[in-house]
């Protein structure tokens, strides 16, 4: 679905009328404009959007740029928008391959690897040199898009696109799948998402762009050599999306009207242009202390628009389910073990229909290395089954699309989300109005449009279980839920874990410190100390038993 | 074959000269700076302006290692005040403005024009056994050589180097002992500047003198440094060897020798996807 | 001569774990600081030290402002912080790990904890759960402190390793130094320490006598378990 905002259109109309006010040295700036602004879009996609630190952007639009300068040097009958977009299409396998080591390679060692494939790209154009280049032989541009006006309005139709196309694809569930992966993979594949071909997607698309600009800009100039593409100048454009936040498509036209007005102005006032540079240097800086671009910033600081969009609380009705004798989730000598350390030493408990079940005992226990065993982040010995289905072989998003979800100790919520893009990419479907108002009543909310980041900790940890349930699972793992709450908070998070299984028709694990909650939401509890299951049974008994008591106070209070 | 390898010595020696700075950084103060080769780079063109004005060569070289341990200290200075708390991604990624920054300014200063850039060690050679080894290979072997040893007898016999390790392995535990963080981190970037501008000075000869060109020698020393798991000194210093021995043979290859300065990318994607073949989560629990 | 701290609130990211707390450990006595997992406890120790910043409040070290000073400005003033977990530096020998923060010999370590003599040229890493934290405590007395912080030393340890060390603390206090101990053996440490603080949800729930807490094992069972044990 494209939607444009109003002024998104009335930037639009500007620009398509500006070529008829200026003289036509400010036409070249402002194609220039364009197609800068366009490859600090695909910087903007895979650093911004999906988290992943690209040094060699360029290299693609150089590959874009190869592969149209190729075409005319050898003649070849493809019209020029075909040769454009054959470009584009060429770079994509590149980005998928250098896309491949990000599977592994992360931060900055990513950053080294693609800034090295930006050596090795500018080696090689060094080398092969631009077809046509040596002869002197230009890229030609066909009779409609002779003139330089009827190309910047080309360049412009394209970007606009381009635009359009990209925030529909940050709307979409794939934007939500690189911002997920961008702040936890593991939370990512919780939510049952693919994160490789995530990730490979993101590199794919900002290839694709970036090989569009470069087939864009082997039009504009005609002759294009190995200093437009160079490592220095990939450099240069990462830095100005990082001073922009690029993920935001004005965000990145304000990097590419910087990229060209600031050494323009600069010239002007008879400054040295190298200045530029070191604006970029210095504002870049300024920005990774801010922890973001200025458009980063400004989002973040932006009042949210807090229109209720439910007048009366809408009553869900729910599948209710009494607890049962029904066996949803069974866990038989589950071992795991990191290197010599025993973690887990055959734990074995079920849990059944309609379950509350406390999972308690002391820091170092194995309650995490349980949860992370169950969810499919920890291998382990032992069979865990899932409504009599075994689960092993399962990797974590599939465990998560069966119906085993999890929540985690630290919030793993995404900021940049609204409240309704987050409950629909973690149910993974759209949401009637009425699971969304259930979503809020769960929360505490009165507005879906909200920012992740305005919400305060405690709701946010609230909405990542409402998702969770949104998704209806047939159980779920919550570990440490209170944890960072004030006690009211979290009693109230309490009963209404313990309303889950009525509600949602859900068994529910409940990982614990806090006994107020624990008695508050469980029935029954299971008990962990040094990797074992010490006590199980009814709340009350097992946290009055001895044995517990020490477990949590030391030996010495047996003496 | 031999022969062609031995040539590729000098590359080799600086590549595992930048490789020990990477390292230092990364291990001392954990950044992974992409600007470490610039910062020499930096301080070599002062010794090329020295030169040119006909001061004595020593003293050129001598200000020009200075010029590049105050910028080291500079920004080392920048990245203690403003980025201590800040993760080693946000770290890392300074580095990148302050390469565009030096890059920048130095173009600025030292414009495009080519310089005479002098040599060092003069292009003597030694016969042994019928094969030639230049006398700069030699150098910057021994340079290497004595740098890890010198290194290495610092960190484990000075309280200075007590102290360098503690900050490396538990750096809040370590100020918590009242161990000065930011003048230990102040004095890294410097030493690790220092030591860049000597390994661009002993490559510059035999590459095409330019700002951007030299700058990014940083990449095949970060392979050094992957090879030496950005840990051991002396693995890295192998690595860049072993990495300049690769060049060196594959320059009596026709058909990859143009191409020969893109291997060490191969070897590093090689060792990057080998050492984090177990990573299949990020770091984020 | 204290280390005195009023109204003291710490965030860590976006949630406040320490809200208004004020209290004052004098030099020369143990302070036992309980309560449950979460109650932060941790995070109190660690604005204390400096490695969290602190959202208001004081902190003052025997009159001396202290409240955004550095952590080395702190560690050099006096305040030594024994952190949880056994924090040694791995591969720095046993004698390493020592001289790191000592301000004169390492004797008073040896004499202290004779097993580490044996041990000295030993990677610390190498060494028992015990042995290290012998190495840690030892670490933080070479800085001759004014007031010690010490996090959960006994998590992990034996019994019988407890109760070598804990008595080293009391020892160091009667010898004039501060000691805030948060230790989850809390019978043990309430029968060394002279003041106990209790937190809960980021709050100071109960201040006074160790003994009182001592005797009274409802208010302490409270303190862990919540109201209704």
């Amino acid at each position: 679905m494209l939607r444009a905002s109003p002024w998104f259109l009335l930037a639009l109309i500007a620009l398509a009328l500006l070529p008829l006010l200026l003289p036509s040295y400010w036409l070249f700036l402002l194609t220039s404009m364009l197609i800068s602004s366009m490859v600090t879009l695909s910087v903007g996609l895979v650093s911004g959007m999906a988290g992943m630190i690209s040094l060699g952007q360029l290299s693609f639009a150089g590959v874009g740029g190869w592969m149209v300068a190729y075409f005319n040097a050898n003649n070849l009958p493809i019209p020029f928008v075909l040769q454009v977009l054959i470009g584009a299409l060429v770079a994509v396998p590149l980005g998928i391959v250098i896309g491949l080591p990000a599977l592994r390679v992360r931060g900055m060692h990513l950053a080294v690897v693609t800034f090295g494939f930006a050596a090795v790209a500018d080696l090689f154009f060094t080398i092969l040199n631009f077809p046509g280049g040596v002869m002197g032989k230009p890229v030609l541009r066909p009779d409609f898009l002779s003139h330089d006006r009827s190309y910047y309005w080309f360049c412009l139709f394209l970007f606009a696109l381009l635009v359009l196309g990209v925030n529909a694809l940050y709307r979409s569930r794939l934007g939500s799948a690189w911002l997920a992966v961008k702040h936890s993979e593991r939370a990512a594949a919780a939510m049952g998402l693919n994160v490789a071909a995530t990730k490979l997607w993101a590199f794919a698309m900002s290839a694709f762009i970036a090989g569009l600009s470069g087939g864009l800009l082997a039009g504009q100039v005609g002759l294009l050599s190995a200093t437009n593409f160079s490592p220095t100048a990939s450099l240069i454009l990462f830095a100005s999306a990082i001073m922009v936040g690029a993920r935001y498509p004005a965000g990145a036209v304000l990097a590419g009207m910087m990229a060209w007005l600031v050494p323009e102005v600069l010239g002007r006032l008879h400054l040295s242009q190298n200045l530029g540079n070191l604006i970029f240097a210095l504002g870049t800086i300024a920005a990774l202390k801010a922890g973001g671009g200025v458009f980063e910033v400004a989002a973040r600081q932006k009042k949210p628009t807090a229109t209720p969009l439910f007048s009366s609380p809408a009553t869900l009705a729910p599948t209710t389910h009494t607890p049962t004798d029904r066996v949803v989730l069974e866990v038989q000598n589950l071992c795991v073990a990191y290197g010599q350390v025993q973690a887990l030493n055959k734990v074995s408990f079920s849990l059944k229909e309609g379950q509350v079940l406390g999972l308690v005992g002391p820091n170092g226990a194995g309650k995490s290395s349980l949860v992370d065993a169950l969810s499919g982040f920890t291998p382990y010995q032992g069979r865990v089954q899932l409504e009599g289905r075994s689960l092993e072989g399962l990797n974590a998003a599939q465990r998560a699309r069966a119906g085993l979800r999890r929540s985690f100790q630290q919030d793993r919520t995404i900021t940049e989300l609204s409240v309704q893009a987050y409950l629909e990419f973690s149910a993974g479907r759209a949401l009637p109005k009425e699971e969304l108002a259930w979503a809020l009543e769960f929360a505490g909310l009165t507005a879906l449009g909200l920012g992740l980041h305005s919400l305060n900790m405690g709701t946010r940890r609230r909405l990542e279980v409402a998702g969770i349930l949104l998704s209806r699972p047939k159980v779920v793992l919550l570990d440490e839920p209170a944890a960072g709450l004030s006690s009211e908070e979290s009693l109230q998070l309490a009963r209404q874990i313990a309303s889950i299984p009525a509600r949602y028709g859900c068994a529910v694990i409940l990982i614990e410190h806090d006994m107020e909650v624990v008695r508050a939401a469980c029935s029954e509890v299971v008990v962990l100390d040094f990797g074992s299951l010490i006590e199980a049974g009814p709340t009350t008994r097992v946290l009055s038993s001895p044995r517990v008591a020490a477990a949590y106070l030391g030996e010495e209070v047996l003496a | 074959m031999i022969q062609a390898a031995i040539a590729g010595l000098v590359s080799g020696g600086v590549y595992a000269l930048l490789g020990v700075c990477v390292v230092l950084l990364y291990r001392m103060v954990g950044v992974l700076n992409l600007a470490q080769a610039a910062i020499g780079v930096f301080g070599m063109f002062v010794v090329l302006v020295c030169y040119e004005n006909h001061w004595p060569l020593g003293l050129a070289v001598a200000i020009g290692l200075l010029t590049s341990a105050v910028l080291g200290g500079l920004l080392g200075g920048v990245m203690a005040h403003w980025f201590s708390e800040a993760s080693l991604q946000v770290r890392s990624s300074v580095t990148i403005a302050f390469l565009i920054s030096i890059l920048t300014v130095g173009m600025w200063i030292f414009g495009s024009d080519p310089r005479p850039v002098p040599n060092l060690v003069g292009t003597g050679s030694l016969w042994v056994g019928g094969l030639v080894i230049p006398h700069l290979a030699l150098v910057i072997l021994g340079t290497a050589l004595l740098l890890a040893g010198s290194i290495s007898l610092l960190l484990q016999h000075t309280l200075l180097g007590v102290w360098l390790r503690a900050l490396a392995e538990r750096p809040t535990a370590a100020e918590l002992l009242g161990v000065p963080a930011q003048a230990l981190t102040v004095g890294v970037w410097a030493v690790a500047g220092a030591i860049s501008c000597l390994a661009i000075l002993l490559i510059a000869p035999s590459r095409s003198p330019e700002f951007p060109v030299l700058s990014l020698l940083v990449l095949p020393g970060m392979a050094a440094a992957l090879l030496g798991l950005f840990k051991s000194f002396s693995l890295t210093i192998l690595g860049g060897l072993g990495i300049g021995l690769i060049e060196g043979l594959a320059s009596s290859l026709p058909a990859v020798a143009p191409y020969r300065q893109a291997l060490w990318f191969l070897v590093m994607l090689a060792a990057l996807l080998w050492i984090q073949r177990k990573e299949v989560w990020d770091a984020a629990r | 001569m204290s280390l005195r701290v009023e109204g003291l609130c710490v965030a860590r990211g976006e949630a406040v774990v320490v809200r208004e707390v004020s209290f004052s450990v004098p030099l020369g006595e143990v302070t036992v600081l309980l309560g449950p997992n979460g109650a932060g406890k941790t995070s109190l120790l660690e604005a204390l030290s400096g490695i969290l910043p602190i959202q208001a409040g004081l902190i003052k070290l025997c009159g001396r402002e202290m409240s955004r000073a550095s952590r080395v400005v702190r560690a050099r003033a006096g305040l030594s912080h024994v952190q949880q977990g056994r924090v040694v530096f791995p591969t720095l020998s046993v004698e390493e790990n020592l001289r790191v923060g000592a301000r004169d010999g390492l004797e008073e370590a040896f004499h202290l904890f004779p097993e580490l003599e044996k041990r000295r040229h030993t990677p610390a890493g190498q060494l028992s759960g015990g042995e290290q934290q012998m190495v840690v405590l030892a670490r933080a007395i070479l800085r001759r402190p004014q007031v010690l912080l010490v996090d959960e030393m006994s998590l992990g340890l034996a019994p019988l390793v407890v109760k070598r060390l804990l008595p080293v603390l009391k020892g160091l206090a009667e010898g004039g130094v501060g000691v805030l101990l948060v230790e989850q053996f809390a019978r043990l440490a309430l029968s060394l320490g002279h003041q106990a603080l209790v937190m809960n949800q980021g709050r100071l729930v109960y201040s006074g006598p160790a003994s009182a807490l001592l005797h009274q094992p409802e208010l302490l069972q409270w303190a862990y378990l919540g109201r209704s044990a």
